[in-house]
């Protein structure tokens, strides 16, 4: 579910195409996306095949909502959407990770969470417990 | 080995249908199919996204199926009939695919749009109703950072349902 404020909706089409374009950005950088470099710095994703953008079987559809407080500044009342469902996003599905995840004793998980890194959490989280 | 490797390799004839017309040149045989579209025949609504077959923007139809246009030579195609976005129109009247990814509001940079809809075409001739899941299954070969993919499904469904095949 993405809820934003946008002011007034002048085309509810494209707000709904911005959000949930959003929603999909956020929900790769939460499970799926990573730039990773080595230690000096050197990077080691350097194409599409390394970076795994998310694709059109991994992304859920959102529900959309809206909350309208019109814009003071402008006669449209008009905010901006541009890719407005992203900044929530991964810090629900991460805090929800976190939530599943607190009867292993594990706190974070760093994103992407991917499988892996699931794992690595849970076996520290073991360890640290003894 | 430099001078080996940058040296020009003898140009070769092909001929093939490109958009239903006749198309004969004579090219490196190195030239990737999507070069020979954008760059010899001037057809550049087929994108150049990755290069390696990973993101579906160079999708084009060769012999009525989808096939991304970065992986094939030029050569490889002798005497195949390519399918680009720019010959799906008829005339000002569009595709029904194409009108349904306007309807639908299936893009917003456009970018992958010429490959998404191509891979669409050659999804609906497989399965002129597909599912879902189907979709999805059949689309993920083609990546699109804008629209999270939700719309495109739509426009993929409507053009099913309104028999959106060419």
């Amino acid at each position: 579910v993405a809820c934003d404020d946008v002011g007034v909706v002048l085309n509810p089409m494209i707000v709904d195409g911005q959000v949930q374009g959003g929603l999909a950005l956020g929900v790769a950088h939460a499970l799926v996306e990573e730039f990773r470099y080595e230690e000096d710095g050197t990077p080691t994703t350097t194409n599409f095949g390394d970076y795994p953008v998310i694709t059109v079987d991994l992304v859920p559809r959102g529900q959309l909502g809206h909350l309208v407080s019109p814009a003071p500044g402008n006669d449209l009342g008009a905010k901006g959407v541009g890719e407005a469902g992203t900044v929530g996003c991964p810090a629900a599905i991460l805090n929800a990770l976190a939530d599943a995840l607190a009867p292993f004793g594990v706190r974070h998980v760093s994103p992407p969470a991917t499988a892996e890194r699931v794992l690595s959490a849970i076996e520290d989280a073991r360890q640290r417990g003894g | 080995v430099a001078a080996e490797r940058d040296a020009q390799l003898p140009a070769c004839p092909v001929s093939l249908t490109v958009n239903g017309v006749a198309t004969t040149a004579t090219i490196e045989p190195r030239l990737l199919l999507v070069e020979f579209l954008r760059d010899v025949c001037g057809l550049t609504g087929t994108k150049i996204g990755c290069d390696t077959s990973t993101c579906g923007a160079c999708t084009v139809l060769v012999d009525g199926r989808a096939a991304k246009s970065c992986t094939l030579l030029a050569v490889q195609v002798q005497g195949c009939s390519v399918l680009t976005i720019e010959g799906l129109a008829r005339g000002s009247e569009l595709h029904p695919v194409q009108r349904a990814f306007h309807e639908h509001h299936a893009l917003q940079c456009g970018y992958c749009t010429p490959g998404m809809i191509m891979a669409t075409v050659s999804l609906l001739r497989d399965c002129a109703e597909p599912s879902e899941t189907i979709i999805r299954a059949a689309l993920k070969g083609n990546v699109c950072r804008c629209t999270g993919y939700t719309r495109i499904i739509d426009a993929v469904e409507a053009a099913g349902r309104g028999g959106g095949t060419a």
